[in-house]
């Protein structure tokens, strides 16, 4: 008597399998003439944020930048008529939880585009999914660049932004150098910028080379062993809270040199490095992938006015400016490509941005080419320095020499 | 759940110390594999392998990629339940020995060696290096034991940071994701981990209904008494720790290939947490529990997202209800929902179904 | 060589008394506290928003200890002691759970940034030649945490602290000679939290904390606590300072980021060669 029921359930499958064959064919990816997420009067975009776990001031921050453009885009009639729908999801900084967001938003919410997500040491683990589903990953945060023809990557990497601060070490006469970096992606980050950039400045050593573990706050050592090290420069490759740590210890110990970190460790623009870091904080530098920084820049004034009438969490951090200009740059770009939104017009339209880039004025222009390195769609890199309670430009955005 | 047909024969496990009410709870799941309704059983399970099978044909990449990864967490509990439940040591290096089978596959893929090949090749390693690390089990018990497993697995993720020239050290590497001709990846993964999965609840289910389970058992409530038995409880407790290390290490081969890129950071605290979740939510010493506790921690994360920090609370919150008020897990509400009044009536509705009780004494006797 | 021993010893000064906070609750309820950290956190946390409120730096630090007391009790009399009649297993579990609501709690109500335990101290520190200079605060890090240890073995001297001894030894046997095993429960996740809310507002003053810290500062708690066999308070302390120099010693000579693997291997050392704890056989009758 269960033999009826079994029958039923496999002719159901047969007839499933029948009708939906091509949910697991490998050629039927998305990427053809219509690609999903967009209509006549909506375009969906999506990204994933740390909004809770460790990295939530930075997560919320992203998503402020995010909400804020989205609005005023949508305010403005959209994009060329379309209304703007964001999905963010939370990953809780979890590497895996990264991965599962990506997958829903592509498969399950179709959007038609993945802007300004985070998680940069979980996204690698999307890029193979990514260039099977073919969506485009336009401005991710701060991965290293995996030249790849669906991720463009639209401000300085962590390395560029090394580069250019062991730069400006060397312009500024610093002949030992000490590095604090951390034993996860932003360690690679610095050692990536040490092998392109020192040999280019043969009187700068490297007198300490401290690593310290991921999530653990126990520096105090490294510390130590830096100062022993008598530097004239440190360069940090840490999180917010071991940057913050760092700082204070530092200075406790009387350091006096130049210590810098990147616009994600160092929160430039923002209080998430600087705040907890307290007095310790006159002097730091901070590199600057978006110019949060100036109080004459048209374009980061207007963020500024959207970001303080939002009220929302973070609103008014660089890592909101950042998504902020992110998907502002999206919005032109899917404008510049016309009344064809296939992904191929979308690829051919973004590497066509080397001619003419995309100014925005509050990140350094945008001029993605064609792969392998085209990709990386801005080198150029900035420096702000935290004094007086503030943070002011130091050095305007170049790129490494 | 497939053993809905027997009442709870009467726990063999009046012993001296058994480890946990959870244990104690579902001590008397080993006797439900009554013969009789052995074919409806089978039955079903190729029923709902056959529902399954059939899922990436119908539902998106995500569902099949929650789907994928709540089956790799089952496979993992199934070897952590092992472990826990059934021999009641609490070692805790199962998330570390999962890291050696992630890496293990991954590295080996890498030097041109076939994935489906690398599958028993890191559970096989992975065993060995369980077996090692159960060795203080000669000494150390309960809480002690747990310390040390845990030192020691940390230690192993460490070393999997310093052996950067073959792993990309704490910056993580980039698995290669084997495929079907012709299918997607998330497919092709998704059918292998299914495979992998019914293998292991089948296997496991035999292994821990039989002699071996019933052994087990005895080595947990009894200890050292058992030695009067002429069974050697050295070698069943490491035998647990080398099947529950294999178990994890296919497991973690099959999260590599759902992860695409793997880190050591990932295989911390943060994940042995949720794992020993699953194992007691689930249900300490079940069968389903593995299943029934996976799906809870992953649809708890999925479903619940958008609540923020409040999930955290949330998940918290849960658990330590859970374990309050249901020592037993999810699974022992189901049995307790089956013997209640209600869940008698329902049984007794079913005329086919065999007098309850007899049957499960009887498969206990015969043994 | 000084600033090294001098951060060792203050870290370790922290281990320490987290270590002896996990043990004091070990000895009388015999559960593996995983979630003490968090305890301390939420109790500096509250702290900390009493100070920026603008009270006076005595009086937070008080509140801070009352609400470690009470968090402990409170936590012992709803959650702990119904499930001890089951083992350490679920016990473990609640704690582990306790830990993730706990963290998530202040992640929701305080945020995730790093705050510090602003002292009148605070920044000013002592210059001891060589052009070396101790910061105040890791002195009174050294300082409190001695103090705190002998408060603790002082206490374990005391009729409720041998009653406690009587519990942890055979709670059967304790019952019978008239011993409230409830109330001495209470008293021990009491003095739990309020050293736990001690060591976290110590690492404030200093350092930092945040919902991240908890995390490496349970382990190493956990570390001090192991190398005292989770009995001896004085092998759990001296353990906790030895572990701190080691760490700073690994860290300066050695490298940063091998010190978490030397801790785990102390661990595993002393649970293989000496699993009553290192002091063990040295220990002068003690509790």
């Amino acid at each position: 008597m269960m033999r009826k029921p079994l029958l039923i359930v496999a002719a159901a499958v047969t007839a499933l399998l029948a009708a939906a064959c091509g949910n697991v064919s490998s050629s039927s990816g998305g990427g053809g003439d219509t690609p999903p997420g967009i209509t006549a009067d909506q375009i969906t975009i999506g990204a994933t944020l740390p909004i809770t776990g460790t990295a939530a001031i930075s997560g919320q921050g992203l998503q402020a930048g995010i909400e804020i453009a989205v609005d005023e885009i949508n305010a403005n009639g959209g994009i060329g008529g379309r209304k703007v729908n964001a999905i963010i999801l939370d990953d809780g900084y979890t590497a895996d939880r990264v991965v599962t967001n990506v997958r829903r938003l592509v498969s399950q919410e179709n959007v038609y585009a993945i802007v300004a997500p985070a998680g940069s040491q979980g996204l690698p683990g999307t890029w193979q999914f990514l260039s099977e589903s073919k969506t485009p990953t336009w401005g991710p945060i701060s991965p290293a660049d995996p030249k790849q023809a669906e991720v463009y990557l639209l401000s300085a990497t962590r390395a560029a932004q090394d580069a250019v601060a062991i730069d400006y070490f060397a312009k500024k006469g610093a002949k030992r150098l000490a590095v604090i970096q951390q034993d996860n992606d932003l360690g690679v980050s610095a050692k990536q910028a040490l092998a392109a950039q020192m040999p280019k400045h043969p009187d700068m050593q490297i007198v300490a080379d401290e690593t310290t573990q991921a999530a653990n706050t126990e520096v105090s050592s490294a510390v130590n062993k830096v100062v022993a090290a008598q530097p004239d420069a440190v360069l940090l490759a840490e999180d917010n809270t071991s940057s913050a740590l760092i700082l204070k210890q530092l200075r406790a110990q009387g350091f006096t040199g130049m210590v810098f970190a990147d616009q994600g460790a160092g929160g430039t623009g923002g209080t998430s490095t600087v705040g907890p870091a307290g007095d310790a904080a006159e002097g730091f530098l901070g590199g600057m992938q978006a110019d949060t920084v100036s109080t004459d820049n048209p374009a980061v004034e207007h963020w500024r006015e959207l970001a303080k009438a939002s009220g929302k969490p973070q609103a008014e951090s660089g890592f909101s400016l950042q998504t902020y200009s992110y998907v502002q740059a999206f919005a032109e770009l899917v404008k510049r490509m016309g009344d064809d939104v296939s992904y191929a017009n979308f690829q051919k339209t973004a590497e066509g941005l080397a001619t003419d880039p995309i100014k925005l004025g509050s990140i350094p222009d945008i001029e993605c080419g064609p792969l392998p390195d085209g990709h990386t769609c801005a080198k150029q890199a900035g420096i702000a320095k935290y004094t007086g309670g503030k943070w002011v430009v130091e050095q305007q955005f170049m790129a490494p020499v | 759940m497939s053993d809905s047909t027997e009442v709870l024969a009467s726990a063999p496990t009046t012993g001296p110390a058994a480890v946990a009410a959870g244990i104690r709870a579902n001590a008397g799941a080993a006797d439900d594999g009554g013969r009789g309704p052995g074919l409806r059983k089978g039955i079903v399970a190729i029923v709902a392998l056959v529902v399954l099978f059939a899922v990436p044909f119908v539902a998106n990449s995500y569902l099949v990629f929650v789907l994928s990864l709540t089956l790799v967490y089952a496979i993992s509990t199934v070897g952590f339940n092992l472990l826990i439940g059934w021999s009641g040591q609490i070692g805790l290096a199962h998330a570390a020995l999962f890291a050696i089978g992630a890496y293990g596959s991954a590295v080996t893929v890498e030097h041109g060696i076939p994935f489906l090949v690398t599958i028993p090749l890191a559970g096989v390693a992975a065993a060995l290096l369980a077996v090692i690390i159960g060795f203080p089990a000669v000494r150390l018990k309960g809480f002690f034991l747990a310390i040390a497993t845990l030192a020691l697995g940390m230690a192993i993720v460490e070393l999997l940071v310093f052996a950067r020239p073959i792993t990309g050290g704490g910056a993580g590497m980039n698995v290669d994701v084997w495929t079907l001709p012709s299918i997607t990846g998330s497919a092709s993964t998704y059918f292998v981990i299914l495979v992998v999965a019914a293998l292991t609840f089948f296997l496991t289910r035999r292994a821990l209904l039989g002699r071996f389970g019933r052994t087990l058992q005895a080595v947990r409530d009894l200890g050292p008494l058992t030695g009067s038995l002429g069974v050697s409880v050295l070698r069943y407790r490491l035998v647990a720790f080398g099947l529950s290390g294999f178990i994890a290490a296919v497991a973690g081969t099959l999260y590599s290939q759902l992860q695409t890129f793997i880190f050591p950071a990932m295989f911390h605290m943060n994940l042995l947490v949720p794992m020993l979740v699953m194992v007691f939510v689930g249900g300490a010493g079940s069968l389903w529990g593995p299943l029934v506790g996976a799906a809870f921690a992953v649809v708890i994360i999925e479903f619940f997202q958008d609540l923020g920090d409040q999930q955290a609370i949330a998940y918290g919150v849960v658990l330590m209800v859970v374990i309050a008020l249901l020592p037993g897990g999810l699974t022992s509400l189901f049995r307790t929902v089956r013997d209640s009044r209600f869940g008698t009536a329902l049984q007794r509705r079913k005329p086919a179904t065999p007098v309850p009780g007899t049957q499960g004494t009887a498969a206990k006797e015969d043994a | 060589m000084l600033q090294t021993i001098v951060s060792g010893l203050e870290s370790g000064s922290w281990f320490a008394l987290l270590g002896l906070a996990i043990v004091v609750v070990m000895k009388a309820a015999d559960v593996p506290n995983f979630a003490m950290a968090e305890m301390g956190l939420v109790a500096t946390y509250v702290g900390i928003s009493l100070a920026a409120a603008g009270l006076p730096f005595w009086i937070t630090v008080l509140a801070t200890l009352v609400v470690g007391i009470a968090l402990g009790v409170l936590i012992d009399a709803a959650l702990m002691r119904r499930l001890s009649k089951y083992g350490h297993f679920p016990l473990l579990l609640m704690t582990i759970g306790l830990s993730l609501a706990l963290n998530a709690v202040v992640g929701l109500l305080w945020g995730h940034a790093p705050r510090s335990f602003p002292a009148p101290w605070s920044g000013v520190s002592v210059g001891v030649g060589g052009g070396v200079s101790i910061g105040v605060s890791q002195i009174v890090s050294i300082v409190v945490g001695l103090l705190g240890a002998v408060a603790i073995t002082m206490f374990f001297r005391s009729s409720t602290g041998s009653q406690m001894r009587a519990v942890a030894e055979n709670r059967a046997t304790a019952r019978l000679i008239g011993v409230n095993a409830g109330r001495l429960s209470a008293i021990a996740w009491g003095i739990g939290g309020l050293i736990a809310a001690v060591t976290v507002m110590l690492q404030a003053q200093s350092s930092l904390v945040s919902t991240i810290t908890p995390t490496s500062l349970i382990i190493y708690g956990f570390v001090a606590a192991t190398m005292g066999g989770f009995t001896s308070l004085i092998g759990t302390f001296v353990g906790g300072l030895i572990l701190g120099v080691i760490q700073q010693f690994v860290g300066t000579y050695m490298s940063t980021a091998a010190q978490f693997s030397v801790a785990l291997l102390v661990v595993f050392l002393v649970l293989i060669l000496r699993p009553d704890g290192f002091t063990k056989g040295v220990r002068l009758r003690d509790v």
